[in-house]
C-alpha cells in the first residue's frame, strides 16, 4: 500500500547549515494494517509521516501509494491524492470558528460534496466516534478526547484509504488513551483502513499495532510485527523503551517522555529487582 | 448644525472604514501568504507591499493629506468636502487595515493551516475557510480600532473643510473662541467613539467560539 524507498529529508537553516532529519529509510506498509513509528523525540518519526502526504518535500527517494508516486507531486494531483489520506494531529487541529458538525463536514466542503450528502456523511461519522449529542458544540467546548474524536471524524469523512497519526493520543491521559486507540482499531477492523501511527508511546504501539519500525536519529533501526519485535529486541533503542514501558506497569504510574528517562530507567531496574 | 456636522462625520468615517476594509483586508491576507513559508510565498511581491505599506503609514495625516490633493480631486472632482475627505482618509487606512490584519491571521495556528493543506485544500479555500473565519474576531477588533482612528483625522479633514465635527469645532469653538459649542462637540464625539467600540466588541464577541 504505501511503500518508502531510500528516503532522505535535510533540512537547511538560514545560515546554510544542514540537519539530516531522514536517511536511507525503507518501509513497506502493507494494506489493511496498523503500522507503528516509535522512536525518542526529535528522531525523524513526524517528519517521515509528513512525507506520506508531502506536508514535509523529502529531499531524495521515493514515496508510492497504491504504486502512484507521490513526492514528485503538486497543485492539484497532489490535492487529489491527499484527499485519499486522512490525517490527525496531537493537537487536533480543529477550526475554532466551526461547530463539531461543521468541522466534519469541512473536507466534504473543500472536495465539493453536496449538502444532502454532506449531511449523510456527518451524522454517520458522528454515530461512529459517538458525538451525536455534541454536533452543535464548538472545540473550545469539547474535552480533549472529544476533540481528537472530531479530528478522527473529519479526517475518515472523504473515505481514504490511509489515515496518518502524528502523536495522536500523546496529549490525552490514559484511559482517554485507550479509548482512542480502541476507535481506531475498530475502525481498522470494521473499514480495512490502514493506519500509520506516529508516537512515543509504547503502550499505544503494543495496544493498536500489528507491525512497527523503531527509528532513532532519522534512521530506521528495527521493524518488524510488534509481537515479535518487542518479545526479542534486537537494538538498545527498543530495548530503552520496553524498559520505560515495564516501569510504568511495574510502579502503576503513567510513563514518562523518552528522554528524561536516564534517572527513570536505573529506577526501575531496582523496582524491578524488588519485584523479581 | 450638531446633526449635520455628526452626519457628516458618519458618513465620512463609515465610508471610509468600509472601503479601507476592502482593500486593507485582502492587502493584509496578501503581506501573510506571500512571506516566507506562506501558502502562496512571493518574496519580491512581499517586500513591494510591505515597503508601500510602510511608506503610506510613515507619512503623518495632515501631510498626506494636503500631498495627495492631485488624486483626490482626479477622483471626486473636488478637493474639499465630506466626499472628498473619504478620499485621504481611505488612503491612510488603508496600510493600517492590512497591518491589523496581517497580525491577526499571522496568530492562526499553523497546525490549523497544516490540517486543511493535509485535507488537500487550495490556497484559496484556505484563505476562505480557515484564515479568514479563524482571524475573524481579531480582524472586527482591529477594524473597530481602524473606525475610532479615523474618527479621530476626520476631525483633522475638517482643517480642510472636510465638513464633520471637526470642521464645526475648528470654526466655531477654536475660531471664533465659543467654548460651548466646543464642549458639545467633545462629548458627542466621546459619546461617538465609545458607542463605535461598544458595537465592535459586541460583534468580536459574536463571532469568538
Amino acid at each position: 500500500m504505501i511503500r518508502i524507498r531510500q528516503l532522505q529529508k535535510v533540512f537547511t537553516d538560514a545560515r546554510g547549515g544542514r540537519v539530516i532529519a531522514l536517511e536511507n529509510v525503507n518501509l513497506h506498509v502493507k494494506r489493511g494494517e496498523v503500522f507503528g513509528i516509535i522512536g525518542p523525540s526529535g528522531a525523524g518519526k513526524s517528519t517521515l509521516l509528513r512525507c506520506i502526504n508531502m506536508l514535509e518535500r523529502p529531499t531524495q527517494g521515493s514515496i508510492t501509494i497504491d504504486g502512484t508516486e507521490v513526492t514528485g507531486l503538486k497543485g492539484r494531483d497532489l490535492r487529489i491524492i491527499r484527499r485519499q489520506m486522512g490525517m490527525i494531529f496531537q493537537h487536533f487541529n480543529l477550526l475554532s470558528s466551526r461547530t463539531t458538525y461543521r468541522n466534519i463536514a469541512f473536507p466534504l466542503e473543500i472536495s465539493g460534496v453536496s449538502d444532502y450528502e454532506t449531511k449523510e456523511r456527518v451524522e454517520q461519522l458522528l454515530a461512529l466516534v459517538g458525538l451525536e449529542d455534541k454536533a452543535k458544540a464548538y472545540p473550545s467546548e469539547l474535552s480533549g478526547g472529544q476533540k481528537q474524536r472530531v479530528g478522527i471524524a473529519r479526517a475518515l469523512a472523504t473515505n481514504p484509504k490511509i489515515l496518518l497519526c502524528d502523536e495522536a493520543t500523546s496529549a490525552l491521559d490514559p484511559r482517554t488513551t485507550r479509548s482512542i486507540l480502541g476507535l481506531l482499531k475498530s475502525i481498522n477492523k470494521e473499514y480495512g483502513l490502514t493506519i500509520v501511527m506516529v508516537t512515543h508511546q509504547v503502550e499505544a504501539v503494543k495496544q493498536a499495532c500489528h507491525s512497527v519500525a523503531v527509528i532513532e536519529r532519522g534512521k530506521v533501526v528495527e521493524q518488524g510485527r510488534t509481537e515479535e519485535l518487542f518479545s526479542r529486541p534486537g537494538t538498545e533503542t527498543t530495548r530503552g523503551f520496553l524498559e520505560n514501558i515495564r516501569v510504568a506497569e511495574v510502579s502503576g504510574g503513567s510513563f514518562k517522555k523518552p528522554g528524561d528517562t536516564c534517572e527513570v530507567q536505573s529506577r526501575a531496574k531496582e523496582v524491578i529487582k524488588d519485584v523479581c | 448644525m450638531f446633526v449635520d456636522a455628526l452626519w457628516q462625520t458618519v458618513y465620512m468615517v463609515g465610508l471610509s472604514v468600509v472601503i479601507s476594509s476592502l482593500w486593507g483586508i485582502p492587502l493584509g491576507l496578501i503581506l501573510v501568504i506571500t512571506d516566507t513559508g506562506g501558502i502562496a510565498e512571493n518574496i519580491a511581491l512581499n517586500r513591494v507591499l510591505a515597503f508601500i505599506v510602510n511608506t503610506t503609514r510613515s507619512i503623518p495625516f495632515v501631510i498626506l493629506m494636503f500631498a495627495i490633493i492631485p488624486f483626490t480631486r482626479f477622483i471626486t472632482g473636488s478637493a474639499i468636502g465630506a466626499t472628498a475627505a473619504i478620499v485621504p482618509l481611505s488612503v491612510a487606512a488603508i496600510p493600517f487595515v492590512a497591518r491589523v490584519v496581517e497580525t491577526s491571521v499571522r496568530e492562526v495556528d499553523s497546525g490549523v493551516i497544516e490540517a486543511a493543506q493535509a485535507m488537500g485544500a487550495s490556497p484559496l479555500q484556505i484563505i476562505v475557510k480557515v484564515l479568514v473565519p479563524e482571524a475573524l474576531p481579531a480582524i472586527i477588533a482591529g477594524i473597530t480600532l481602524t473606525a475610532v482612528n479615523l474618527i479621530g483625522y476626520s476631525a483633522m479633514a475638517g482643517a480642510i473643510g472636510g465638513g464633520g465635527l471637526g470642521d464645526l469645532a475648528i470654526r466655531y469653538g477654536y475660531q471664533r473662541f465659543d467654548m460651548r459649542v466646543l464642549a458639545i462637540i467633545v462629548v458627542i464625539l466621546i459619546v461617538f467613539v465609545q458607542g463605535t467600540q461598544l458595537i465592535g466588541d459586541y460583534i468580536a464577541k459574536k463571532v469568538t467560539h
